[in-house]
């Protein structure tokens, strides 16, 4: 992990919400705020995730600090608050790129789609 | 079985990871995106993780497409680094 453009670093990770991986199957959920040759990780926040079945469970665990060669996988977990957000703006976007303007009428006998 | 447009990598504890490969370093650290867990989802805690950084240490395998990797290319240039290896 150096400066060298082009290469994988962890320094675009910092202070993301991040999952690891580690070697003995555990998993921690944190924000990653130090990362070192080694890829030693400094997590703050730090949850860990156990999962039975489709279910988990969250242990809070606070700041942890993991040792590289402990490392499997450290993947970035994207806010699902902000995924719905950009769903719904994207639809929006949708609709108001088309020229088809869509008119709901209701009257008390009967519905009418309008469409010009 | 999930195959990817670029690479699998398939970890030393047999998880299988699909994905772009975006990067790699010195130490064969790998960083993977759009990435999904080929094979039975055993691993659901990875459904919200697009990106991923590997380990080079975890990795056994990188699987390439076969027609994307020049060998004549490939072996030429393996070829040169050994000459200069000896020399």
């Amino acid at each position: 992990m150096n400066y060298v453009p082009g290469t994988a670093s962890l320094i675009d990770d910092i202070d993301k919400k991040h999952l690891v991986l580690l070697r003995d199957g555990r998993t921690l959920i944190g924000y990653l705020r130090s990362i070192d040759q080694f890829a030693n990780l400094v997590f703050h926040q730090t949850v860990e995730r156990i999962h039975v079945g489709k279910k988990f469970g969250d242990i809070p665990r606070g700041i942890f600090i993991v040792r590289g060669e402990n490392v499997v996988l450290l993947g970035e977990i994207v806010s699902r608050h902000n995924l719905v957000f950009t769903l719904v703006f994207e639809m929006v976007r949708r609709m108001q790129s088309k020229d088809i303007v869509t008119y709901i009428s209701l009257c008390p006998s009967h519905t009418a789609l309008i469409q010009l | 079985m999930c195959f990817c447009s670029d690479v699998v990598v398939e970890l030393k504890n047999d998880l299988s990871i699909c994905g772009t490969l975006h990067s790699v370093d010195q130490y064969l650290n790998i960083k993977l995106t759009d990435i999904s867990v080929t094979d039975p989802e055993k691993y659901p805690h990875m459904l919200s993780v697009k990106n991923c950084f590997i380990r080079g240490s975890v990795v056994r395998y990188v699987q390439l497409p076969a027609d994307e990797v020049d060998t004549q290319l490939l072996q030429d240039a393996a070829r040169k680094e050994a000459m200069q290896q000896k020399q």
